[in-house]
């Protein structure tokens, strides 16, 4: 059942074609950068029928970088198999500052629930259709997601003095 | 009421159906393995539903990372999964080596695989001993924790901490063994095999443990693989995934060591006792393997001479996962040369076994509820991170 | 009220004559009683914590007295000193009598229960189904506790504890039944006295059935006590503490005491009705009057009685301790699976055929010295035999002793 990475990034392009926007594969994690609104389709063509039934990690990045040469957000898909662990690929999109709306995989691979709420209490990522998409980590109330890079914490939560040196 | 009226009330709720309640477990509760909450829907003792509330311990480890640099995050790793903070230490600083690209000394690849087979086995005694106390049999806790002590000895000879480590750094690990450790660990390694027997005579085949665990909390391994769920609560499952099997680091390809699979000896596949279970092999396979490190262990470097103190790592992102005590731990870093981390990711595995808990929790007891969370021995440290 | 009255003197063993004398009747007898349930409870306590640590590889209190015999006492008062906290929600009244009620239905079987021919403090003759029926009191107790507590856990608690009732009682009461059977009488001290002479003549080898008798009466004890394995009311890994999670100070002591006098009650009862009550099983020591003489024989034949059953039922409680930090917790379908569906068949059929047994060899003279003797012999026997069954299955133990020790300052 393994694939190489060419012969899994040739399947995706066969099958989606212009939806696969870049392909990388000299990389430590070979991966394709997926259009955002198809990365169900993607990720659902990528378990029935390329065998990848566990989604090992989900990713929320802020690409923003101190020169500001992009301000990208992103997902990054680890994928695997159990128990072939050598069956390995990864897809990633990238979603702008504004509106970073994704679709979720949650039903595909349910463990993806969690880390999709962790990536939108984090990070801000909308999942489009995620069945719970609340605050996991932080309070409920909280104010702004704590990974952006932009993110300043706050002064005071619920009149707890923060930010004193 | 009319009789027409009451007709429809039965027929609307059931005649002896009860009402549900509302029962909050944790944060504060002695079984849930520190600051865990679970909403249980029930009906009497049986649960119908319940939901999982965590982040009481959140501290955003991947925020602190960002800020500090690779040297000083490793400390943060500790705290991640606090009973096994070597198993942590390494796969850290196995993620960063790969982008730094360097191989570690021979020495410092066995002191790795040593201590974290030793933590393995302190990890799963604190699993093991905290799961008869759920059960209701408090002396196998005790005798879980005497020789967890000696362990915690043999590793603070080595660093000085019990808990914390340290240990394991980008590029090697943090001291050197002398040949004293080495000898204590050899007869603990002999020591510590009968004990296996002794937990076994005490707790495991007890007629009550067994009526307990089996049968409770099963989970079928398409469940287990689609939650994500790793470690000994998969292979309760009966499925045979272990990453220092399938996809070796460190230096566990040389050594020859079996991965115990649930296999429903007390009820079905994938039931507490399963779980339970695995732990208890594991802990004589990670007795196996650190004897065999022993024996084969070289001399030389304990650390890798290149590897500053201050690393620059070269820009690009790599997701690197161990085998920790509770499953694939994997730390998705993304560098852009600097000598700070861009982006860290922690795959934390109790953080995807216990999102399965709803599904296996399900027409269960509230007894069970106790059996089901501690089989997946959660640790809220690296849930919440 | 007038059958009451004469309820109240048969107990107390004489008339008084205005309500002044009867409250000073019951307190003349109230004061010992609390004294004595105290010391059970301090010694039993202190026990409880000796047994479990030498168990568990440790050492148990050492700093408050010799030993930390003391340790009890020193928490006692520490207890004593504690806020007396009621939640905001609980209902005050309930809350604050389930305490007394539990402790009171522990405090008034000490009335029955004997500790020498001549010293009890009422002979009821129908003594055994006194004890049955004011032991099962304590559940209104605890039901009382959880409910007015106003917490769910507490809850769970108290209705766990009347689900165990429901099904413990019945065999608890059909084992009592069986050795009525064999007695005769309910009076516990007939049942005694029916058991004088060499230790074979104790009920407990009186017929091959009485074995299986004592141990459902145990099992049904230990779920009576709510002691592991069946401590589902309090189950602390699961309901926190059950009950009494929301009782603190001197209320949770007086719970705590009830237990362990509950613990006296039913291994007294145990040792009266299968052991040979304070007969020591050697004919000169229980007759020892007759050959000192006097009231100094009187005295003393007291004494060793007293001791004797004292002796005996701590020993009891021991066991139960013993089986307490080594057993896992039972759940509670699986609690009433084993109550109604095994014990309770068990012991009709046991009932049956202690009946018919009676019925049969009773009449035949000397038939139950022989028989006693057969059982002891066999009991001895199966003893010895369980403790080399026990050193074969134990690996473990055979390994240790092979096993060079540990030197290295582990």
């Amino acid at each position: 059942m393994s694939m190489t990475p060419e012969e899994i990034a040739n399947g995706l392009k066969e099958r989606f074609g212009e939806k696969i926007l870049e392909t990388v594969l000299d990389t430590h994690d070979p991966y394709c950068l997926v259009e955002p609104q198809a990365l169900a389709d993607v990720a659902l063509f990528c378990r029935d029928e390329l065998g990848f039934n566990y989604l090992r990690c989900l990713s929320g990045v802020d690409y923003m970088d101190k020169k500001k040469t992009t301000d990208d957000l992103g997902v990054v898909y680890h994928l695997g198999a159990i128990p072939d662990a050598s069956h390995l690929f990864c897809l990633k999109v990238r979603l702008s500052r504004e509106n970073p709306v994704v679709p979720t995989v949650a039903r595909i691979w349910p463990t993806a629930d969690w880390h999709e709420r962790e990536a939108w209490d984090l990070v801000g990522i909308v999942f489009e259709g995620h069945p719970n998409l609340t605050r996991i980590l932080c309070a409920e109330d909280w104010e702004g997601h704590a990974l952006r890079k932009d993110y300043t914490s706050p002064d005071t939560y619920h009149g707890i003095k923060n930010n004193v040196v | 009421m009319t009789d027409a009226a009451e007709i429809e009330r039965i027929k609307d709720h059931g005649d002896v159906r009860s009402e549900e309640m509302l029962l909050n477990m944790g944060p504060q509760h002695p079984s849930t393995h520190g600051v865990f909450r679970v909403v249980i829907r029930s009906d009497g003792e049986i649960i119908l539903d319940a939901e999982s509330h965590i982040g009481y311990l959140h501290r955003c480890f991947e925020k602190i990372c960002e800020s500090v640099n690779y040297t000083k995050a490793t400390p943060y790793t500790d705290r991640l999964d606090y009973l096994m903070a070597m198993g942590n230490n390494l796969g850290y600083a196995l993620a960063v080596e790969k982008l730094l690209g360097v191989e570690v000394p021979e020495r410092a690849q066995y002191i790795r695989v040593i201590v974290t087979e030793l933590s393995r086995i302190a990890s799963h005694l604190l699993a093991i001993g905290t799961y008869g106390m759920d059960i209701g049999a408090i002396t196998p806790f005790l005798y879980c924790f005497r020789d967890r002590e000696k362990i915690l000895y043999i590793l603070e000879t080595i660093c000085g901490q019990r808990l914390n480590y340290n240990y394991v750094r980008i590029g090697g690990v943090a001291y050197d063994v002398d040949d004293a450790m080495l000898k204590m660990t050899r007869e603990f390694c002999d020591y510590f095999l009968p004990r296996v027997m002794e937990y076994n005579d005490l707790l495991t085949y007890n007629g009550i443990f067994l009526e307990r665990t089996g049968n409770v909390g099963v989970l079928p391994a398409d469940l287990a693989i689609a939650y994500g769920c790793t470690g000994p609560v998969l292979r309760g499952s009966g499925v045979k995934r272990d990453l220092r099997k399938d996809a070796p680091y460190a230096v566990y390809d040389r050594f020859d060591f079996e991965i115990p699979v649930g296999s429903g000896e007390a009820g079905t596949v994938g039931d507490c006792f399963d779980r339970y279970m695995v732990r208890m092999r594991e802990m004589i396979e990670s007795t196996k393997i650190i004897q065999q490190a022993l024996d084969q262990i070289p001399e030389g470097d304990f650390k890798h001479p290149k590897v500053k103190l201050k690393p620059k790592v070269p820009a690009g992102d790599a997701y690197t996962a161990v085998e920790n005590a509770r499953g694939e731990l994997g730390f998705y870093l993304i560098a852009d040369g600097s000598d700070t981390a861009f982006r860290l990711k922690c795959r934390s595995p109790a953080f995807s076994n216990v999102s399965v808990l709803h599904e296996i929790s399900r027409g269960a007891m509230v007894a069970d509820m106790v059996a089901i969370i501690g089989s997946l021995d959660i640790v809220m440290g690296e849930i919440d991170r | 009220m007038e059958s009451y009255f004469t309820f109240v003197s048969s107990v107390l063993g004489f008339e008084p004559t205005s309500l002044l004398g009867f409250v000073g009747a019951i307190a003349v007898w109230a004061v010992p009683i609390t004294a004595f349930v105290s010391v059970v409870g301090l010694v039993s306590i202190w026990l409880e914590r000796k047994i479990s640590a030498h168990i568990q590889c440790r050492v148990g209190p050492m700093e408050v007295g010799p030993h930390g015999a003391l340790q009890t006492l020193a928490d006692g008062i520490k207890l004593l000193g504690k806020e007396d906290l009621v939640p905001a929600q609980a209902d005050r009244i309930l809350f604050g009598l389930a305490p007394m009620l539990v402790f009171a239905s522990t405090f008034v079987g000490f009335a029955v229960i004997p500790f020498s021919q001549k010293a009890v403090i009422a002979d009821l003759n129908l003594g055994i189904f006194f004890l049955a029926a004011v032991g099962s009191l304590e559940a209104i107790g605890v039901v009382m506790a959880g409910w007015s507590s106003n917490n769910k856990w507490s809850l769970f608690g108290a209705i766990r504890a009347a689900t165990q009732v429901v099904s413990y009682e019945i065999p608890l009461g059909l084992s009592l039944l069986a050795v009525v059977v064999v007695a005769g009488s309910m009076s516990l001290n007939d049942i005694t006295q029916a058991q004088s002479g060499w230790v074979w003549n104790w009920f407990l080898f009186r017929n091959p059935f009485m074995w299986a008798v004592f141990l459902i009466y145990f099992i049904a004890s230990l779920a009576e006590c709510k002691r592991a394995p069946f401590d589902l009311p309090e189950a602390e890994s699961e309901l926190v503490s059950g009950f009494h999670t929301e009782y603190s100070g001197m209320r949770f002591a007086i719970f705590f005491l009830a237990e362990y006098g509950a613990m006296y009650i039913v291994s007294a009862i145990a040792v009266v009705l299968f052991f040979g009550g304070w007969y020591t099983g050697i004919p000169f020591l229980d007759h020892i009057s007759g050959s000192i003489g006097g009231t100094t024989g009187v005295v003393v034949e007291n004494l060793i009685g007293a001791g004797t059953i004292i002796v005996k039922s701590f020993l009891l409680i021991c066991v139960q301790m013993w089986i307490r930090w080594t057993l896992p917790r039972i759940r509670l379908d699986q609690m009433m699976d084993l109550c109604l569906k095994y014990l309770l068949p068990f012991s009709l059929v046991l009932l049956v055929a202690v009946s018919l047994w009676q019925a049969f060899q009773g009449p035949i003279d000397g038939g139950n010295s022989v028989m006693g003797m057969i059982m002891l012999a066999a009991t001895v026997a199966s003893l010895i035999w369980m403790r080399r069954l026990a050193g074969r299955v134990s690996k473990a133990s055979a390994l240790r002793r092979e096993l060079p020790v540990v030197k290295t300052g582990l």
